[in-house]
């Protein structure tokens, strides 16, 4: 198992232990059209970060430090990891402002944002009721 | 009209200037919370303005040029949730205000990043915007 395997593991405990796609893969044709709509929005992730590389003005800001190509990068692998697992897409992906990237999972009554950081860490927060009950960070790549 | 230096009443509403790309109202009704995050500059509070002193069709256009949509906030929410809000004119901009609590040296601590969410999440009464409209 790589570290990124190992590593994305233990960051999706909360955030992607994806209780819709588990459900739904017992559901025949239901299951495909749900998953079919999950690499989807997975996909619309990884064109957002693609477009920050290829039009980095859209994020040229006086409030935002943008994520360099590096980091877009390391985004995407993360991204594109988690789409073949099938995991929950994010409701969104944003500049975290400081140089990072930050995948934002929404459900009911919780919100879950992982934060790929300027130096390459990983941070993950869990808010329920707008608390934050949970909160961890580790090294996911080396650091730049 | 004061010179900005007059206590913020609890009633009155703030404004806080969020860059387009952490606000789009077709994937969520709310802005990212990082659009409540302090940046180098808000060494000693988090910087919104008082919405008696400006339009928000004016407070955005602070922005180069660039699309910026615009959080309207009231002052008794945030007291209510221990958020502390205080007038900080400086020049060319008698409303500013600032939120002492939030700095951007303690801007990872838990309190702190509750209050980013709550105010993302919660707080947020409304949203104007894009301004400008067309580019």
């Amino acid at each position: 198992m790589s570290v990124i395997d190992r590593t994305c593991d233990t960051i999706t405990e909360p955030i992607y232990s994806n209780e819709y796609t588990t459900a739904a893969a017992d559901q025949g044709l239901a299951s495909c059209l749900l998953k079919t709509d999950t690499q989807n929005q997975w996909d619309a992730v990884i064109d957002t970060l693609l477009d920050w590389l290829k039009h980095p003005d859209e994020l040229d800001y006086e409030e935002i430090i943008p994520p360099s190509r590096t980091i877009i990068g390391r985004a995407c692998d993360i991204a594109s990891w988690l789409r073949s697992r099938g995991s929950t897409p994010p409701l969104r992906v944003v500049p975290d402002g400081e140089g990072g990237i930050s995948f934002e999972v929404r459900r009911k009554n919780s919100f879950q944002s992982l934060n790929l950081l300027k130096d390459s860490s990983v941070e993950q927060l869990l808010f329920r009721d707008h608390e934050l009950i949970h909160r961890d960070s580790m090294e996911l790549f080396d650091s730049v | 009209m004061g010179d900005g230096t007059e206590c913020i009443e609890d009633a009155e509403f703030l404004y806080r200037r969020i860059p387009k790309p952490w606000f789009n109202p077709s994937i969520s009704p709310y802005p990212a919370f990082q659009a409540f995050r302090p940046n180098e500059k808000d060494t000693s509070g988090l910087s919104l303005t008082r919405a008696k002193y400006i339009s928000p069709e004016k407070f955005a256009k602070g922005g180069r040029g660039k699309q910026y949509y615009i959080a309207i906030l009231c002052a008794g929410d945030l007291r209510l949730r221990g958020i502390e809000v205080e007038p900080k004119p400086i020049p060319g901009e008698c409303g500013h205000a600032e939120l002492p609590g939030l700095t951007w040296e303690n801007r990872r601590g838990d309190e702190q990043r509750r209050w980013q969410n709550l105010m993302a999440e919660k707080l947020c009464l409304e949203i104007k915007g894009p301004y400008p409209e067309n580019l």
